[in-house]
């Protein structure tokens, strides 16, 4: 009999669709219900029903009652503009939550996370990929000094999904000195979601906390984000704590720009030189005549190719030139690593004040692309 | 990385620009090495100029980021057509080791090279 009963927020066309297949082949968890807020649209609420469904399980549309439920842990991924409060609910009900990236989309939520997990004590952790094989190979270099006293990391990470080279030339983006919406059918703030694992990464490699950031966003590659006015591409440049400093590159750039998932990256660099860790490395090269990458027909209701769900309804030529030697899932170990968390009572290492302050770096490179200038950090309150 | 290899190298960049392989070239991200003799500053300038000639224009905005002990300078370029670069020349401990690890991406397509 597991141990643990999982309560999922948040159902298909979310991080849900992953979170709950790894929750699910957890040896030590069973999933108990799909529930969201009362009064979600009934387009989410569909979607919801539908992991449901594919899950087995029951879908509970009020939050509470399902929080009164045989659960132990919280699975929390609905839109980012409702994070916040639904964190908040499941923690103060005395849940432990794995919370998807980035914590929330303003201040006012992130911290109220924060408070929460610290008054209810419950442990709560957000997934980032600093389990990956990759990773932890970074942070062991860091450790054994391998590059000297560690002065710099760049750390990339663009999504090669969506159709790129649809968006008018020539107009530098402006960008808006506060997140505001994040999520729409069609795209969504590519650097907000994106750039969430480059900082993330940056702090857990450095172990500094950021003192300011500068930071430059772009409309470069698809239609749908300039129409919605949100960018997807995002650079920063980090001043950090220990006169370390770190450059973040961050984006989706395209389903044909990169012959596997996108590239990520981190480079280290110390007193005794450089040294760069990739996903894709090790790696076996296969080239033959088999048809390579074909974009799939475009599903309107996920047009950058977000969500396996619709992916399965139109599967593209799989990507096949590129074996990287690790397969793993790294929500797998992540997962893995927080249920250890619960059990021992060791804090995670992205819990919600980690998670939180790498959510406050990003939207303070909002305001510094807006204002075109460094901004420091912690943002100003109220 | 000498002056002769930047040269080849920007030729065959801006080969692939023409043949419109990448659509509009929107970001650069370098990462060099040099070695110990090595001056960062002329490293950085070199891979800057390659930036300018692929995006057609001087940047308008510079940004800079240097470690203590010149291990490592970093600069954050900006276009005035909202093109962006990211170079980073750090020195290398070993005389052999320049390197260059560049990725140019376009609007619909992107090029990666490594020294």
């Amino acid at each position: 009999m597991a141990e643990y009963g999982v309560l999922l927020v948040g159902g298909s066309r979310t991080h849900q669709e992953s979170h709950a297949r790894v929750f699910a082949a957890h040896p030590k968890c069973r999933l108990v219900a799909v529930t969201d807020e009362e009064g979600v649209s009934e387009y989410r609420a569909e979607l919801d029903r539908r992991l449901a469904r594919e899950h087995g399980i029951p879908y509970v549309a009020d939050l509470d009652e399902a929080l009164r439920m045989d659960v132990q842990i919280v699975s929390s991924t609905p839109e980012v503009e409702r994070r916040g409060r639904v964190a908040v609910r499941c923690m103060e009900a005395g849940k432990h939550v794995y919370l998807d990236k980035p914590l929330a989309g303003t201040l006012a939520d992130v911290d109220g996370i924060v408070d929460a997990a610290d008054r209810t004590g419950v442990t709560a952790q957000m997934f980032t990929t600093i389990c990956s094989e990759w990773a932890q190979a970074a942070r062991r270099a860091v450790r054994s000094g391998r590059v000297g006293e560690l002065r710099a990391v760049h750390v990339e990470n663009l999504f090669a999904k969506g159709r790129a080279g649809t968006v008018p030339d020539g107009a530098a983006r402006r960008e808006k000195e506060r997140v505001g919406r994040v999520t729409f059918v069609e795209a969504k703030r590519e650097m907000f979601d994106v750039s969430i694992y480059c900082v993330t990464l940056a702090h857990w490699l450095t172990g500094q906390r950021v003192e300011t950031v500068y930071c430059q966003t772009g409309n470069y590659f698809h239609a749908q984000h300039a129409r919605l006015d949100v960018e997807d591409f995002g650079a920063m440049a980090l001043r950090m704590t220990g006169g370390v400093t770190a450059t973040i590159v961050s984006g989706r750039f395209g389903a044909a720009s990169h012959p596997q998932n996108g590239p990520q990256r981190i480079v280290l660099i110390g007193t005794e030189g450089a040294l760069t860790f990739d996903a894709y490395r090790p790696r076996v090269e296969v080239y033959n005549d088999d048809p390579d990458f074909t974009h799939p027909p475009l599903h309107l209701m996920d047009p950058m190719a977000m969500w396996a769900s619709t992916a399965a309804e139109n599967p593209p030529v799989p990507k096949r030139r590129w074996a990287a030697f690790e397969q793993a899932d790294p929500m797998m170990s992540d997962v893995a690593a927080f249920i250890e968390c619960i059990e021992t009572g060791r804090r995670p290492e992205i819990d919600p004040q980690t998670a939180a302050a790498s959510t406050e770096v990003i939207l303070a490179g909002y305001a510094s692309a807006a204002r075109k200038e460094e901004v420091a950090l912690p943002l100003p309150r109220g | 990385m000498t002056s002769e290899y930047l040269e080849r190298l920007r030729g065959v960049v801006q080969a692939a620009i023409d043949a419109g392989s990448l659509g509009s070239p929107r970001y650069l991200r370098c990462v060099a090495g040099v070695p110990p003799n090595g001056v960062l500053e002329d490293a950085a300038g070199g891979l800057g100029e390659l930036a300018s000639a692929w995006f057609g224009s001087e940047p308008r905005r510079r940004y800079r980021l240097s470690g203590a002990g010149a291990v490592y300078l970093t600069e954050m370029q900006e276009w005035p057509l909202g093109q962006g670069a990211i170079i980073t020349v750090s020195r290398s401990a070993s005389p052999g080791g320049s390197k260059l690890d560049l990725m140019l991406i376009g609007s619909r397509g992107t090029l990666y090279h490594e020294e």
